[in-house]
């Protein structure tokens, strides 16, 4: 019994990675828009993921691996701080009017970078998560 | 070999799960949160600042929810009340004024228990950092509590604080990680909670050693929900109301449901805070944080000139339009749609010196009203606001029967020449004469609410009660959970109530677990 088994799982393990090269490929072919930065510095899938060949993205490793490069003191990435750590107030255009605001010292929270800054797709500029309430017009770079 | 590559196919799909689905991770805590708002906010810094162990965990990727928004809270005998000479009300001036308004139909217990904790809670706000304009109010002077203290930069500001202090001292937020369950032992007690990390689809058992703390913000954005139980939604040819909240709105009833599927009672169901009226347009949410014509249709929307029914009568005294709760409950009575009437005069008054009227502290008397045109234009393209050059041309244009809009028209004129309005009351200084030329503008109004008031029966320590108003032990509720604080209208007089009563429950909660379950 358990010598019939073992070949079994070895194959099952075989169409994992066959799968997961397949999700990962799939995903390549598409164009980097949002941090195009990084294909062209030569970034490589483990860079974010964590791992070779992934096949979902899981984003607590993706997080963490944003803050490897972009982290302020604090450990959290929230723009440019003043001596106080506070976010620095940028001028916006919002709803025809100027407003100040510290766009990545959001007042909501640590928000994951990829709710805005997508990898593998376009970024929805319409639809950047501060915009469900504000209308900050805005574009993901 | 058919039975070979079907049990390789199973086994490879069995592979092909993530990891995570199956993984199962169990936590520890003194104190669990469900729900990143206001009250699980407070909740959360309360635990935090006594030792406590505490988890709070939010279904949205943001915390804050609709406690972003309020641009004052409740607080009775506070500092800043004395600093501006307006300290002589105590909780019991207030206690008395909201049984007296809902005929002693809620919890009164649990009421002046949060009305008097709210004055030292929005001290501990203030000390921790948190920035305010100062005292406002709606209401005259002889008739105001004085407890709606304004906050620099709205609810916003106390998340923003909060979070950040919670994280700093020790405590954990997990966003995108809705809770689906509360756990109860066999004596009844709630000894923690499951919740699923959406983007692994990890589940994450905790054991909660003090209690769960539901701060889930009510059910403003569940239809079916609503429409259950709000009675005056149902009642026949209404048009329907309008949820004023943000797109991404989470108050879906998790914590009320929750609860019932512990054995939980409900209290105050019925009953949603109105907030009337509010131009047709979508999302409504614009026209209290969007572009200025926004806000200034809304704005002239309640003004005092004339508002009619579909009947083309009146049907409200206009002098009280800033009270957006009564406004929807007459509105209510009307078939949940109005309209406002202005003429030239009217138009160019509010344009030049504001509105006579506020809405909210968002368009104020003395603020003029510089993109009213634009509002009038915009309208006009998408259906909300009417001109025409005569009265009958106008009532046409909305349906109502001509003649009777004149015959209104032309009463508000001689009560206008009277300086008195015996139908409605209207103060002498809000009756304008209409121009017997045009043009004239009709605005449409529908209602809207933004928050549900009623949920989980509590007692005065907010602690869940059960069918047979036993407390239900380790379980407490705070914020738009609490039910049985309203009975048929939100007490506007009670300025801030609904955020002021957020913290507080939070803070309270927190307290009440810190002295007496984690004391043992």
């Amino acid at each position: 019994m358990k010598k019939s088994i073992l070949p079994l799982i070895v194959m099952a393990l075989t169409a994992l990675f066959a799968g997961a090269t397949m999700v990962y490929a799939a995903q390549a072919d598409k164009k980097i828009v949002s941090m195009k930065l990084h294909e062209k510095e030569g970034l490589q899938c483990e860079d974010c993921h964590g791992e070779k060949n992934p096949t979902k993205a899981d984003q607590a490793k993706i997080y963490a691996s944003c803050l490897n490069c972009h982290a302020n003191s604090d450990g959290t990435y929230r723009g440019e701080l003043d001596d106080k750590g506070n976010g620095i107030e940028k001028e916006y255009s919002e709803s025809r009017k100027t407003k100040m605001a510290a766009m990545h010292d959001s007042h909501v929270g640590k928000l994951r970078c990829t709710l805005c800054h997508t990898s593998h797709k376009a970024p929805d500029n319409k639809n950047i998560y501060c915009n469900y309430c504000h209308q900050f017009d805005v574009k993901i770079k | 070999m058919r039975l070979l590559s079907k049990l390789f196919f199973i086994l490879a799909a069995v592979a092909l799960v993530p990891a995570g689905a199956m993984a199962d991770k169990t936590m520890e805590a003194d104190i669990v949160v469900v729900g990143g708002g206001l009250s699980g906010m407070s909740a959360g810094l309360t635990a935090v600042q006594s030792g406590a162990k505490v988890i709070v965990f939010e279904k949205l990727p943001s915390l804050g929810g609709a406690g972003n928004y309020p641009e004052g809270s409740l607080a009775i005998g506070t500092r800043m009340q004395k600093e501006e000479g307006k300290g002589n009300r105590t909780p019991l001036d207030a206690l008395d004024k909201i049984v007296e308004y809902a005929h002693w139909r809620v919890n009164a217990a649990a009421i002046m228990a949060l009305l008097q904790n709210s004055g030292e809670t929005h001290e501990w706000v203030r000390n921790e950092g948190v920035a305010f304009k100062g005292l406002k109010t709606a209401f005259p002077p002889e008739k105001t509590l004085w407890t709606w203290h304004i906050y620099q930069k709205n609810g916003a500001s106390v998340i923003k604080n909060f979070y950040k202090k919670i994280l700093a001292g020790g405590g954990q937020i997990y966003t995108e990680t809705p809770v689906k369950k509360l756990i109860k032992n066999k004596k009844g007690e709630i000894t923690g909670v499951e919740a699923v990390d959406l983007l692994t689809g990890e589940k994450i058992t905790v054991n909660a050693k003090g209690g769960v703390i539901l701060a889930t913000g009510g059910f403003a954005n569940n239809k079916e929900m609503i429409h259950k139980y709000i009675t005056d939604v149902q009642a026949p040819g209404m048009v329907d109301v309008k949820l004023r909240g943000p797109l991404i709105d989470g108050r879906t009833g998790d914590g009320i449901n929750m609860a019932l599927e512990v054995g939980a009672q409900l209290a105050g169901m019925q009953t949603i805070a109105g907030n009337s009226p509010y131009v047709n347009q979508d999302p409504p949410i614009r026209q209290f944080n969007g572009a200025d014509y926004q806000k200034q249709a809304r704005t002239s929307l309640s003004q005092p000139f004339l508002w009619v029914n579909k009947q083309g009568e009146r049907f409200y005294n206009e002098s009280a339009g800033s009270n957006f709760s009564d406004v929807y409950n007459a509105m209510t009575m009307n078939g949940g749609i109005m309209y406002s009437i202005f003429d030239d005069n009217m138009r160019k008054k509010m344009i030049k010196e504001g509105p006579v009227t506020p809405f909210n502290a968002i368009v104020v008397p003395g603020m003029p009203m510089k993109a009213l045109d634009e509002a009038i234009e915009i309208g006009q393209k998408e259906g909300w606001l009417f001109k025409a050059n005569t009265l009958d041309e106008l009532a046409k244009k909305i349906g109502i029967n001509p003649a009777a809009l004149k015959e209104t028209v032309a009463k508000v004129n001689k009560y206008a020449k009277e300086k008195h309005d015996p139908d409605f009351g209207r103060k002498p200084e809000h009756l304008f004469t209409f121009s017997d030329k045009g043009p004239y503008y009709a605005v449409e109004g529908i209602r809207a609410y933004f928050l549900t008031l009623g949920g989980v029966k509590i007692n005065n320590k907010l602690q869940a009660l059960d069918m047979k108003n036993n407390v239900i032990p380790g379980l407490y509720v705070t914020g738009q959970d609490m039910g049985g604080l309203y009975d048929s209208s939100y007490d506007l007089l009670l300025e801030g109530s609904a955020s002021g009563f957020a913290l507080t429950s939070g803070r309270m909660a927190v307290k009440h677990i810190v002295d007496t379950r984690l004391k043992k």
